[in-house]
C-alpha cells in the first residue's frame, strides 16, 4: 500500500502534470520569447554565450553578464534543438520550468509541514500556475528560473541545517543556483532574501544559535560548494557591474521608478496583479489579451480576491502559528515591495531607499516581489488545507481551491499565453540567402539596418531580436532604450543625416561607425512604429546615392561608397587579423614618435594590450586594405591591413592573460565618440621591455606585435576551470554516494 | 455635594465644549495655514462643466480647442487652473493659452505650455499677471492644442471641479481693514470646504487633535476605554480615510496604525482581531469591486495590509510572551456586544 502511494506521489503525479504542460505547449506550436536570439538560432547563440564580447549589437556590447545563460538555459536549448526541433525544444524547456517549480514546491512544503497530505499539490499548483508565472512568458521566461528554484533551494537548506549528513545538500543547494542563473541581480537578491528569513526561522525553530559550530561550518562550506561551481559566470557578473559606466546605468535606470510600479497597489498586489504593462496596451490593443478579464470580469474579480481572503482564515487555526511566522513575515515584507512608491506608509521610504541605499536601486521594478507573495501564498494554503480534520470539509475545500486556482491561472489552460503577436514565426529563407552573401564577405565590418526601428516586427511575425544576428557582422540600428544611450544617439544622427540628405556628414559617420553595407528591409512592419519607422517608398528616394548591389527576398542590399569603408581597427601602417571575439592581433609597423591606434568597437575598459615576443607579421595573409580618413593627424590616410581571420583552440595563453601585465593602459580612453583608442608609444616598449619583444629599423623606428584581450574572458577560463574541476568532484562523490548507500535513505528530520 | 456636582459640570463643560471648540479651532487654523494648494492669502473658487462654453470630452486634436467663461468672484485674478486627463502617459503636444476680458479686442495674455509636464487628472496652473480690478468682470479663455495627434494628446478632464480660478490677495489690504479681514476669512473658509482635497487634507491635521481629545478623556477615568468610544472612533476614522482615500495622506494612515495599536495594547487583543480586520477587509474589497468602487476599495486594501502587518507582529509578540493573556476576537466583540447591550438598557 505504502510502495503504491509513493509511486502514485512520485511517479504517476509528477507524470502527468508534465506530460499535461508538455503537450499543452507542443500543440500551441509556439516559438515564443525566451531570451536572445535562442530560438532564432541556438546553435549560434549558444556558441556566442562563451565569449565575453559580441559585435553584433550596439556598436559591440560587453556580454561578460550572459556567461550564466551557458548552463542550463542555452545548453539545454542547444542539445534539445540538435536532437528534435525547436517546437518540441520549447515545449521541454516551459514546461520544464512550470514542473519544476511545481515539483519543487512539493518537496519543500512536505519537509516543511512534516506531511504527505495531497492538498500540497494544491499549494504547488498556486505556485506554479499564476499571473506572475504566466504574464512571465511573455517576456522572458528565463526570469522565471530563479522563482522557480526558490523551493528548493529552502528545501536543501532546511536539509543542510537538520540532516547528519549534509553534504550532499550542500551540494544540491550549489545546482540549484547554477539554476538559479544571475542573469537578473534583482532576482538573485530576493531569493537570497527569501533564505536568509528561512534560515532565520530554521535558527529559532532547531535552536541553532546554540549549536554555533555546526551552523557556521554547515553553511560556510554550503556557500564555498556554490561559489566554486559557479564561479565562471559570477566572475562575469561581478566584472561586468563592477566596470560598467555610468552612462549604461543611466540607460537602464532612464525608465522612471514611477513607470514602473504604476500599476502596483496594495489591491492590485492581493489579487497577485501589478506588472506596469497589465493593464495597458499599444495601439489600443492590451499587452496581454487576457487582462482584460481579469479586470472586468465579475467572475474573476471575485475569484482573484476570494483565494487570498479564504486563505489568511489559516491564521485562526488554534494550532501553533510559530510554524508560520516567518511565512507571514515574508508576506508582509513582500507586499510594500511590490507596491513600491505608489502608496501606502512604505512608500516614502521605498523612494528614499531607491535614491540613496546602495544596490537597493536594482529593484526599480518592485513587481518581482510578488514571487515571495505567491510562495508565502501557497504555503498558507498548504497549512490551511492541511488542518482540516475532517475529510468532507477538506475534499469539498480543496475541489473549491482548485476551480478558484483553475480561473486564476486560465490563459494557461485555455492557450490564450501566447497572442499571435507573440507567437515568434521563423525566419524567412531570404535572411538566411542573405547569411551565406554576406559570409563572402570576411571583412569586419557593419550594416545599416532600415528603416529605424525601436524593437523588431515584420509583416512576416514578431522575433525575439533582430534576425539580422545571423549574417554575423556588426548591426547599426536603433535599439529599445534612451535615445542618448551612445550607439542608440550615434544611430539615430545618422538615420537623420540619410533622410534629410545630408549624405557628406552620412558618409563620414558611416566610415566612424565602419559601416559597409546598408539593408532595406522591405517585410518591416514599418506602420506598427509609424512614429519613428519609414515607408518603402521613402527609404528607396533616401537611399538613391548608393548603390544596390543585391536583393534577397525583401531585403534590398546597398553599399557604401569604397573610398568611406572603413577598418575595424585605425592606425599608421598597421595589419591586424581578428583570432576571436575577444581577441585580435595587431602588428605596427615603422614607429618612431607616438601614435595612435584605436579599435572600432565600444569602449570598454577590460580591452586590454599584451606586448608580444619575437614580433613578425608573417601571421598576416592580406585581406583587405584600407584608407583611413578620419581627421586625425598622422593617422590621415593612413595605410591599414586587414589580414585573414585564424581560429585558434583554446590555449594556456589565454587563461594567462588574467594575470599578464598589459601595455599602454592609461592611454586607453574613449575616441570618436564610442569607440577604444591607445597611443603607441615606442619609448615605453623600449624602456620596459627587453629586445625580444620588438625589432630595429634602419631609421631607429620599431616594429612590435600587440594582441588585444578582452581580459574579463580570461577571468572566465580561469572561473571556467574551477567550475569543471569542482563539477566533476562534485560527480564523483554523488556516484559514490549512490554506488555506496543510496542518497535519500537513512535521514529522518 | 453641591460642590462636587458643580465641579463635574465644569468638568464636563470644559471637556466636551470648551476644548472641542478650542481644538476645532485650532484644527481651521492649522488647515487654512497648510493648505497645500493655495497660500493663506489667496481664495480659490470652483467651476464646474457649465462654465466651458465650448468643450472637448475626447483629445484635443491639433487644431482643437476648449474655451472657458466666467465671472470672476473677486478682485487680484491671477491663475486659472484646468484639470487634464492625460491618459496615464506623457504626451508630446503643446498648448496655447490665452485669456481676456469677454467684450475686449485682443487677448490680455498668450502663452504656450508642454503637456509633458501635466499630471494625471490634476488641476494644471495658467499664470499670469495678476488682474486687480477683475471682480464682477466676465472672463475668457481659451486652450488649444499645436500638435495633439490620436494616442499622444490630452484632454479636459470632467472631474469636478473642472477647472478653479485664484486670487490673490495682500497682507497690508487685509490687516488696514478689519471688515475686509473678517469677510476674507469666512470666505476663504467658506471655499475651502468647497474642495475635496482640502477636507481630505483637514482631516490630517484633525486626527491627532482627536488623539490628543482621547487621550484627555482617557486620563479623566477611563471613560473612553470602559465604553469602546476609542474603537470606535477608530472604525469610524478608518473609514473616513478609506472613503476620502488619498495616497498622499500617509501621515493620517501613521497616526490610524498608531491608534490601533494603541487600542490593541489597552484591550489586550491577540492576533486573531488584526487578522479578522485583515479578512474583513478584503471581503468588502469583493463587494466594492463589484459595484465599480476600486478607488475606496483601494483604501481597504491598505488596512487589509496594515490589519496584516500588525497580526504577524502581534504572533511574534505572542511567541515571545506565551504567557500573557490576551483577549481573542470572540471575546472581544462579545464584550462590545454586551456593552451596547446595557446602554440600550440604560
Amino acid at each position: 500500500m505504502h510502495k503504491k502511494i509513493k509511486i502514485v506521489d512520485h511517479i504517476l503525479i509528477p507524470l502527468v502534470i508534465f506530460a499535461i504542460l508538455f503537450f499543452l505547449f507542443l500543440n500551441n506550436k509556439v516559438i515564443a520569447e525566451t531570451y536572445l536570439n535562442l530560438v532564432i538560432d541556438p546553435v549560434q547563440t549558444f556558441k556566442e554565450l562563451f565569449f565575453g564580447w559580441n559585435n553584433t549589437l550596439m556598436l559591440g556590447l560587453n556580454y561578460t553578464q550572459n556567461y550564466t545563460l551557458i548552463f542550463p538555459f542555452a545548453f539545454f536549448y542547444f542539445v534539445l534543438f540538435k536532437t528534435f526541433n525547436i517546437y518540441i525544444t520549447q515545449a521541454l524547456i516551459f514546461a520544464g520550468i512550470l514542473f519544476g517549480g511545481f515539483y519543487g514546491f512539493v518537496l519543500f512544503a512536505k519537509r516543511e509541514f512534516s506531511t504527505n497530505d495531497r492538498s500540497i499539490y494544491l499549494g504547488a499548483f498556486l505556485f506554479a500556475f499564476n499571473l506572475y508565472t504566466i504574464t512571465s512568458f511573455h517576456g522572458a521566461s528565463i526570469l522565471l528560473l530563479p522563482y522557480v528554484v526558490m523551493p528548493y533551494q529552502l528545501y536543501f537548506f532546511n536539509k543542510i541545517f537538520t540532516s547528519k549528513n549534509f553534504v550532499p545538500y550542500s551540494i544540491g543547494f550549489a545546482f540549484s543556483v547554477l539554476f538559479m542563473t544571475g542573469i537578473n541581480p534583482p532576482l538573485v537578491a530576493i531569493n537570497s532574501i527569501v533564505i536568509i528569513i528561512y534560515l532565520v526561522n530554521l535558527v529559532i525553530t532547531y535552536q541553532l544559535h546554540h549549536k554555533k559550530i555546526l551552523l557556521i561550518t554547515r553553511l560556510s562550506i554550503t556557500i564555498l560548494f556554490s561559489i566554486l561551481l559557479n564561479l565562471y559566470w559570477i566572475v562575469g557578473i561581478a566584472l561586468f557591474y563592477t566596470h560598467i559606466t555610468a552612462d549604461k546605468i543611466a540607460n537602464i535606470l532612464s525608465e522612471p521608478l514611477s513607470m514602473q510600479n504604476s500599476a502596483s497597489s496594495y489591491l492590485n498586489v492581493f489579487r497577485t496583479f501589478g506588472l506596469w504593462s497589465f493593464g495597458q496596451g499599444w495601439q489600443d490593443k492590451p499587452y496581454f489579451n487576457y487582462s482584460p478579464v481579469y479586470i472586468t470580469n465579475p467572475i474573476w474579480i471575485i475569484t482573484m480576491f476570494l483565494i487570498p481572503l479564504i486563505i489568511f482564515f489559516s491564521v485562526f487555526n488554534k494550532n501553533n502559528k510559530k510554524n508560520i511566522l516567518w511565512i507571514l513575515f515574508l508576506i508582509i515584507f513582500a507586499v510594500p515591495m511590490v507596491v513600491g512608491t505608489n502608496q501606502g506608509l512604505f512608500a516614502g521610504p521605498y523612494e528614499w531607499s531607491y535614491h540613496h541605499l546602495p544596490l537597493f536601486s536594482m529593484f526599480r521594478s518592485g513587481y518581482k516581489f510578488i514571487q515571495v507573495y505567491i510562495l508565502g501564498l501557497s504555503l498558507l494554503l498548504v497549512y490551511f488545507l492541511i488542518n482540516i480534520k475532517i475529510k468532507r470539509q477538506k475534499i469539498m475545500l480543496a475541489g473549491i481551491f482548485l476551480l478558484l486556482l483553475s480561473l486564476n491561472a486560465f490563459p494557461l489552460f485555455s492557450r490564450r499565453i501566447f497572442e499571435n503577436i507573440e507567437k515568434i514565426s521563423l525566419v524567412p529563407q531570404y535572411y538566411y540567402d542573405a547569411k551565406y552573401f554576406f559570409d563572402t564577405d570576411k571583412t569586419e565590418h557593419r550594416i545599416l539596418l532600415l528603416p529605424v526601428q525601436y524593437s523588431v516586427i515584420f509583416t512576416w511575425g514578431f522575433t525575439s531580436g533582430n534576425p539580422e544576428f545571423l549574417w554575423n557582422k556588426g548591426l547599426v540600428a536603433r535599439q529599445g532604450g534612451s535615445d542618448d544611450e551612445i550607439s542608440n544617439a550615434l544611430s539615430l544622427r545618422l538615420y537623420h543625416f540619410l533622410f534629410t540628405g545630408q549624405y557628406d556628414q552620412a558618409n563620414m559617420l558611416m566610415h566612424q561607425l565602419n559601416v559597409k553595407y546598408i539593408v532595406q528591409r522591405n517585410d518591416f512592419d514599418w506602420k506598427f512604429y509609424k512614429n519613428i519607422s519609414q515607408p518603402p517608398d521613402v527609404i528607396k528616394k533616401a537611399l538613391q546615392p548608393y548603390k544596390k548591389i543585391e536583393t534577397f527576398g525583401k531585403l534590398d542590399v546597398y553599399e557604401v561608397p569604397k573610398q568611406f569603408v572603413n577598418s575595424l581597427f585605425v592606425g599608421s601602417h598597421i595589419s591586424f587579423k581578428k583570432i576571436s571575439p575577444v581577441e585580435f592581433k595587431i602588428y605596427v609597423r615603422n614607429i618612431k614618435n607616438p601614435k595612435n591606434l584605436s579599435f572600432l568597437e565600444f569602449f570598454d575598459k577590460d580591452w586590454k594590450l599584451f606586448l608580444e615576443k619575437k614580433p613578425s607579421d608573417a601571421w598576416c595573409h592580406p585581406l583587405a586594405t584600407y584608407e583611413n580618413r578620419l581627421p586625425s593627424e598622422e593617422n590621415n590616410k593612413a595605410i591599414v591591413t586587414e589580414c585573414k581571420k585564424s581560429k585558434s583552440p583554446l590555449r594556456l595563453e589565454d587563461v594567462s592573460y588574467a594575470w599578464k601585465k598589459p601595455i599602454f593602459t592609461s592611454s586607453h580612453a574613449m575616441v570618436q565618440e564610442y569607440a577604444n583608442g591607445w597611443q603607441i608609444d615606442p619609448s615605453v616598449i623600449k624602456k620596459n621591455y627587453s629586445s625580444d619583444y620588438y625589432s630595429v629599423n634602419q631609421d631607429g623606428s620599431i616594429n612590435a606585435v600587440l594582441t588585444l584581450y578582452f581580459q574579463t574572458q580570461s577571468y572566465f577560463y580561469n572561473g571556467l576551470i574551477i567550475s569543471g574541476i569542482t563539477l566533476v568532484l562534485f560527480i564523483s562523490y554523488g556516484l559514490f554516494i549512490v554506488i555506496k548507500r543510496g542518497i535519500f535513505y537513512g535521514e529522518k528530520k | 455635594m453641591v460642590k462636587k456636582n458643580k465641579q463635574t459640570f465644569l468638568r464636563r463643560f470644559f471637556d466636551f465644549l470648551i476644548l472641542p471648540i478650542l481644538l476645532v479651532a485650532l484644527w481651521l487654523l492649522v488647515s487654512l495655514l497648510f493648505d497645500r494648494d493655495s497660500t493663506f492669502l489667496t481664495i480659490i473658487f470652483n467651476h464646474n462643466q457649465s462654465d466651458f462654453i465650448s468643450v472637448k470630452d475626447t483629445k484635443l486634436l491639433a487644431g482643437q480647442k476648449v474655451i472657458g467663461k466666467f465671472i470672476a468672484k473677486e478682485n487680484n485674478l491671477g491663475i486659472i487652473a484646468v484639470r487634464f486627463n492625460t491618459y496615464k502617459q506623457i504626451n508630446d503636444d503643446v498648448l496655447i493659452f490665452r485669456l481676456k476680458q469677454a467684450n475686449a479686442k485682443n487677448w490680455y495674455y498668450t502663452a504656450k505650455y508642454k503637456v509633458n509636464q501635466f499630471q494625471p487628472n490634476q488641476l494644471f496652473t495658467f499664470g499670469f499677471p495678476v488682474i486687480a480690478d477683475a471682480k464682477n468682470k466676465q472672463y475668457v479663455f481659451e486652450i488649444e492644442s499645436t500638435i495633439g495627434k490620436k494616442g499622444n494628446a490630452v484632454s479636459v478632464s470632467y472631474d469636478e471641479p473642472v477647472y478653479v480660478t485664484k486670487y490673490k490677495f495682500t497682507r497690508s489690504e487685509l490687516t488696514n481693514n478689519k471688515i475686509k479681514l473678517v469677510v476674507f476669512l469666512v470666505e476663504k473658509t467658506f471655499t475651502s470646504f468647497q474642495r475635496l482635497n482640502f477636507i481630505i487634507a483637514s482631516l490630517t491635521y484633525i486626527v491627532p487633535l482627536i488623539i490628543i481629545y482621547l487621550l484627555w478623556l482617557h486620563t479623566h477615568g477611563q471613560f473612553a476605554i470602559r465604553n469602546y468610544y476609542i474603537f470606535y472612533i477608530f472604525c469610524i476614522l478608518s473609514l473616513l480615510n478609506i472613503i476620502f482615500f488619498d495616497l498622499q495622506l500617509n501621515l493620517i494612515l501613521l497616526v490610524l496604525l498608531g491608534l490601533w495599536i494603541f487600542i490593541i495594547k489597552i484591550y489586550k487583543l491577540d492576533h486573531s482581531v488584526s487578522f479578522l480586520g485583515m479578512v474583513v477587509c478584503l471581503g468588502i474589497i469583493i463587494v466594492l469591486m463589484m459595484m465599480n468602487l476600486e478607488k475606496i476599495a483601494e483604501g481597504f486594501a491598505i488596512w487589509a495590509y496594515l490589519f496584516l502587518l500588525c497580526g504577524t507582529l502581534q504572533i511574534a509578540l505572542e511567541t515571545i510572551q506565551p504567557s500573557m493573556k490576551r483577549i481573542t476576537y470572540t471575546v472581544f466583540f462579545k464584550k462590545i456586544w454586551q456593552s451596547i447591550r446595557y446602554k440600550a438598557r440604560l
